[in-house]
């Protein structure tokens, strides 16, 4: 009888623990499926609204290429990891190789490949930085690029490997069939062209130059 | 042909704001408290009170935004993501935009928002702002109204709507207020 008993108990308990090794490895399995990060931030920038002459002028480097790579998210941390405390000046940036096809404006870092630097991306199953400004990359995409050095609060280490762009998606074109479009217009790459030849050597945009007496303390 | 173009003209005109991206919105019954930078000047906090002010106007208003009063709690000015609701002004580079908004999700609900003011634009309280200087009232109310749950609108008498340097457009348009009410919360 005892037996029995202690026979039944075991064989609620092997199932019990069957089941619950079920549940988990089926939640693992779900959890490894779905990568979508636990945790985010998103931010919304009141952007510079410029004129593609402003572009011309306000950017060090412009060019014409090709997107080689897009580089996994990473934290802008000494580590690459997620900080325990996130500060103002942490971030997740994604990196994009591209390819120089055709230098209108500037000297690039590297004759051949420049990375130009979002401060935006997902790092799977932990945690992502999303921007309603930013551009987006696809590989292979054709891309006409009004670029600047990189000194905002982000670039902990004044790091010059990188450039970031001009008014984030404002400076940024897909280059198509003798056209460039993005966001805000699609243009002829001829006309595009003629107003960079105009204005690269036009002082920087005023928007851009700070004033005595203009800010927000007196 | 007729009827087609008045339901054209109508989307453009009522539907030009923008909700959340990811569909964001405060708790029910939960207000916004907010605190201000020690960094920013005592005409600074008169003009982002005005821009906060704004959003409490609408009738019908389902959400609070409230100045805290508090100057001194910010410790560490770098501290961001602790669970309080905080205006700073830092220097974020040339290469960073003039104002931006950030808020943190828990599943859709937002739990803390979070604005920047860029110390390295010309910035400006007065009424009059020259047209490289970026009015504090405007680009604070366009701020709030993320913090709220907008994004960007493409009508251009919204203040969601992203002007130019120069303009001062800080009173609510209709398209904000229908934003607002459109918001789920």
């Amino acid at each position: 009888m005892l037996i029995s008993r202690l026979k039944q108990k075991g064989i609620v308990l092997g199932t019990l623990v069957i089941l619950t090794g079920l549940t988990t490895g089926s939640a693992m399995a779900l959890n490894l499926q779905n990568n979508s990060p636990t945790e985010r931030i998103h931010i919304a920038s009141y952007l510079d609204t410029f004129t593609n002459q402003e572009l011309a002028s306000g950017a060090s480097l412009i060019l014409e290429g090709t997107v080689l790579e897009i580089h996994p998210a990473t934290w802008n941390t000494p580590s690459g990891r997620m900080p325990k405390d996130i500060k103002l000046n942490d971030i997740v940036y994604t990196d994009v190789s591209i390819k120089i096809d055709t230098i209108l404006k500037g000297t690039p870092k590297s004759n051949d490949i420049v990375t130009v630097r979002v401060y935006k991306g997902e790092i799977p199953g932990e945690f992502a930085f999303s921007s309603d400004t930013e551009a987006d990359f696809s590989n292979n995409e054709k891309v006409l690029l009004f670029l600047m050095e990189d000194d905002s609060i982000y670039n902990k280490d004044k790091s010059q490997n990188h450039y970031v762009i001009m008014g984030q998606y404002q400076g940024k074109y897909t280059v198509e069939q003798k056209k460039v479009s993005n966001f805000k217009s699609t243009l002829d790459t001829k006309s595009i062209y003629e107003v960079i030849e105009k204005h690269k050597d036009d002082p920087t945009p005023e928007i851009l130059v700070k004033q005595e007496g203009a800010e927000l303390e007196k | 042909m007729f009827i087609g173009s008045l339901l054209i003209g109508y989307s453009s005109v009522s539907f030009a704001y923008n909700l959340d991206p990811y569909g964001g919105h405060w708790e029910k019954g939960v207000d916004y408290t907010y605190s201000i930078a020690s960094s920013i000047s005592d005409e600074g906090v008169d003009s982002i009170v005005l821009a906060s002010d704004q959003w409490d106007t609408i009738r019908k208003k389902k959400f609070s935004l409230e100045y805290s009063g508090d100057r001194n709690k910010q410790n560490n000015p770098m501290e961001n993501i602790n669970g309080e609701n905080e205006v700073f002004k830092i220097d974020m580079g040339t290469s960073q935009a003039p104002a931006n908004a950030r808020w943190k999700y828990s599943g859709d609900i937002i739990t803390e928002g979070d604005i920047i003011l860029n110390s390295s634009r010309n910035l400006s309280n007065s009424s009059k702002p020259s047209k490289t200087a970026y009015h504090v009232p405007s680009i604070m109310v366009h701020e709030f109204g993320h913090i709220i749950g907008l994004d960007h609108s493409d009508n251009k008498d919204a203040v969601m709507y992203v002007s130019p340097a120069g303009t001062v457009k800080y009173q609510l348009g209709k398209d904000d207020i229908n934003g607002y009410n459109a918001i789920d919360w």
